[in-house]
């Protein structure tokens, strides 16, 4: 039995389904069990020797077995029915003894047709039926089976041949030696000459196909040339034996009668060969390990289609996918690529998701006769291409986060500056616009004289006054240094330094503008590390370098502090460290207690 | 009599500023609300004094491009003093490399003190300098934190301070309550301890302090 292939390829599952297997193939395989049993028992009650039933009956079964296994796994194709055809046709003929003319007379008229249908299966082979040549001799071999029945049927009568016990033809419509001598010789040598050839067929496709062909086809393609050499031997000695009345090989005995059984069971050799193909390709699933392993990470599609290539056993395979771009379709090497059409030329077996196609994958059509390993191989491919797929899909949304994450970024940061310019142009204003109208206020009150508590309240609130202004200007300040969008990130560290509450160095070699967001998120990660300076590490002296290293940006702040500080406590650090990783930056804190503290910061560069 | 512009683009606080100006005996030629117009403006009047918002339309710190434009098309003859809501050293410490004196930088606050604002605008309309104590006493802490003013002693330090707002040895002198022979002598004690050359020049002697007192915090920059 077949074990069933998982996800059955849409180019497979789209191909004509032949004959059904369950019922038709199931109902075949008993008739011929059945015709096996009666012609044994036939047999048997008419005495035949028992060497011959049992040889007789082997090989009927061993084709009916070998038929049922084929019509199993491909019943599309014809080489099931044709093996099963060919262990019934075997029977007949076998009814010699039987000692029954009717049916003697219809063996002797009917046998050998099996050869025809070995012929039919060896010439189709890949393929469904015989094509050019290969019809020809079929077709051929079949015209000059049917001219010797008809010759055998009526015009042949032992009579003739100076056997009077014998039993007459009850089909004989003239007697006429010379006319049934001639046919006779005639369409054996015909028959003989087109087994020949079909033979030569099979050694020349064994020789001059392509290696793939070869490996997959070789063990019943040598059965056909033994088979069909012994069918042509066959025809021969009966066209020479007939025509002469002497037998074609006069061999002493023993070694006539061994040839004879010898060539009776080379009958064995198609089912045996075909079976010998089928379960050595079983076999030759092994390759699939080694592309399963191969797909650790995801592949490229060179690598893909190599390891395909070695999974089949087919150097040609080509490994087609879908251009992400467009509605065509690319190859492994990402060249615009056509997916043919599935027929005589290509197999082609198709992967997709949700009826959105992955991948196609095009192979030797031959490989068709081995559909569980195509089966396997597709399964594991399609594990391959999946994964890709996800690969792809998670990558495109992460590419989709990263890119909504920087616009956040740059969002936020023009937040803050708009933040930062309303204060300065409503809130600030507005206060010194109250500054002015209150310094106004107190002149007034000089001038008319007011009582000194109205002038000391309005000193105070003049105090008041100016403290909120002073708060605001830090406010605004620390929301967005004005200074940063002026003067730059080395000017703005600088005056960040300068109200540090540590002795501040800066040193810079950053000699350009960067992008807004980018100068921001320096600044406050600096601005962040100078205040965990003063306030927590209680530091007396800092540095700050900034190095533009062209295509990233690297910040050092060191201090001379306590140490000891953990981004996994405070949330100042942590939230320096999201900061950084929204620009994809990163941050390294080495903070010994009693050690000072490291930290340092990159921002890749656009 | 002082000839000034006035360029704010808030009306309220142009004419805040021109009351004081007026009322300390200045006359204000012409208000501006852009730095276009204060660059027509002073090219039209080319007043003595401008006193320069320096965030204005268009944008940005228009204001102070203003100021360093006509720093640099008229030098010395039209002084300029910029009111700004930014404790920022580095802005003026830009006016005050930008030429030879006249120059000021005030935080828009002082306009809640008449005299201070001018005091300052007087002090640069007669070629002096004008920066705002906020803005050198957060250089001089930030200096102290190298802990190299320590050789001054709390007067020559306080002393040194008022040098770098751009305060006069008279002015000085009256602030401190001593003879301005005192002062000039505790100057040149200051300058050599601190291992400046004394300039004679007003400006000069500002910008040498001030770029002394920034060299603290921004030593390696550039």
């Amino acid at each position: 039995m077949e074990s069933p292939v998982p996800a059955l390829p849409a180019a497979t599952r789209a191909r004509p389904a032949g004959v059904r297997p369950s019922r038709t193939l199931l109902a075949a395989t008993a008739g011929a069990l059945a015709f096996t049993v009666l012609t044994l028992a036939v047999g048997v009650a008419s005495g035949a020797p028992p060497e011959f039933l049992l040889l007789d009956t082997t090989i009927g079964l061993v084709y009916i077995g070998a038929g049922f296994v084929a019509w199993m796994r491909r019943p599309e194709v014809l080489t099931g029915p044709l093996l099963l055809a060919c262990g019934l046709l075997n029977f007949v003929g076998s009814y010699g003894p039987t000692g029954q003319p009717v049916v003697t007379y219809l063996g002797f008229a009917f046998e050998g047709y099996y050869d025809v249908a070995l012929a039919v299966l060896v010439l189709a082979l890949p393929e469904r039926l015989p094509t050019g040549l290969g019809r020809w001799l079929s077709v051929g071999m079949l015209a000059a089976f049917v001219v010797r029945s008809a010759s055998r049927l009526v015009l042949q009568d032992p009579a003739m041949f100076g056997c009077g016990d014998c039993t007459p033809n009850p089909f004989v419509i003239t007697t006429d030696p010379a006319a049934f001598v001639t046919v006779e010789t005639a369409a054996n040598a015909a028959i003989c000459i087109l087994a020949l050839a079909v033979a030569l067929v099979c050694v020349r496709r064994l020789v001059a196909s392509r290696p793939i062909v070869r490996r997959v086809m070789w063990p019943i393609l040598v059965a056909g040339t033994v088979a069909m050499s012994a069918a042509a031997f066959d025809a021969a000695e009966y066209a020479f034996t007939t025509a002469t009345g002497a037998p074609l090989l006069d061999l002493p005995e023993p070694w006539s009668g061994a040839f004879y059984w010898v060539l009776f069971a080379l009958r064995l050799f198609v089912p045996i060969g075909f079976m010998v193909g089928t379960l050595r390709l079983r076999r030759a699933g092994g390759p699939l390990v080694a592309l399963a392993v191969g797909l650790g990470s995801v592949p490229s599609p060179v690598r893909l289609q190599s390891a395909l290539a070695a999974a089949l056993g087919d150097p040609g395979v080509r490994l087609l996918r879908p251009d992400r771009k467009g509605p065509g379709w690319l190859s492994a090497d990402g060249d615009p690529a056509r997916v043919p059409v599935d027929d005589r030329e290509h197999a082609v077996t198709l992967l997709d998701h949700d009826g959105e196609p992955l991948a196609a994958i095009v192979y030797d059509p031959v490989l068709r006769e081995d559909p569980a390993l195509v089966g396997s191989v597709m399964a594991v491919l399609r594990l391959a291409v999946e994964n890709e797929r996800l690969d792809a899909e998670l990558q495109a949304r992460l590419d989709d986060v990263r890119a909504s994450r920087a616009r956040l970024v740059v969002a936020a940061e023009e937040e803050r500056r708009r933040v930062e310019r309303d204060l300065h142009d409503g809130a600030q204003q507005r206060l010194v616009a109250v500054t002015i109208a209150l310094q106004q206020a107190r002149q007034a009150a000089i001038a008319t004289d007011a009582a000194p508590e109205i002038r000391e309240r309005l000193a105070a609130v003049a105090e008041e006054l100016q403290a909120a202004i002073d708060d605001l200007r830090e406010l605004a300040r620390g929301i967005h240094p004005a200074l940063l969008e002026d003067a730059g990130l080395p000017a703005a560290v600088t005056a960040l330094g300068r109200r540090a509450g540590v002795a501040v160095e800066v040193r810079s070699d950053l000699g350009r503008r960067l992008p807004r967001h980018i100068e921001a998120t320096a600044y406050f990660t600096v601005a962040e590390a100078l205040t965990n300076a003063s306030r927590h590490a209680n530091a007396t002296r800092a540095i700050v370098t900034i190095r533009d290293g062209g295509d990233r940006l690297e910040l050092r702040v060191e201090d001379d502090g306590a140490g000891g500080a953990d981004p996994s406590l405070g949330t100042g650090l942590s939230g320096l460290a999201d900061r950084l990783a929204a620009v994809d930056g990163h941050l390294d804190i080495a903070s010994p207690a009693g050690g000072g503290t490291m930290l340092r910061a990159e921002v890749p560069l656009p | 009599m002082i000839r000034a512009v006035v360029a704010d683009d808030s009306a309220v606080i142009r004419s805040g500023v021109v009351r004081i100006l007026e009322d300390a005996g200045m006359r204000v030629v012409r208000e501006a609300r852009s730095a276009a117009e204060l660059i027509a403006a002073v090219d039209e009047e080319q007043p003595d004094l401008a006193v320069v918002d320096i965030r204005m339309p268009p944008g940005g710190n228009a204001g102070l491009t203003a100021a360093l434009e006509i720093r640099a098309r008229y030098g010395d003859r039209v002084r300029v003093l910029v009111l700004s809501q930014y404790l920022e050293p580095e802005y003026a410490l830009r006016l005050l490399g930008s030429g030879a004196g006249g120059v000021g930088y005030l935080l828009k606050d002082r306009l809640g003190e008449a005299s201070e604002l001018a005091d300052a605008a007087l002090r640069v309309a007669a070629g002096g300098s004008a920066i705002d104590p906020a803005v050198v006493d957060e250089l001089v802490s930030a200096r102290r934190m190298t802990d190299r003013l320590g050789r001054l002693t709390d007067r020559e330090r306080e002393t040194l301070e008022l040098v770098a707002q751009g305060r006069s040895n008279r002015s000085i002198a009256e602030e401190l309550h001593l003879s301005a022979k005192t002062v000039e002598g505790a100057i040149g004690i200051i300058f050599s301890k601190l291992g400046l050359e004394e300039d004679a020049r007003d400006n000069r002697r500002v910008l040498a302090v001030l770029a002394y007192l920034d060299g603290g915090a921004a030593g390696g920059a550039d």
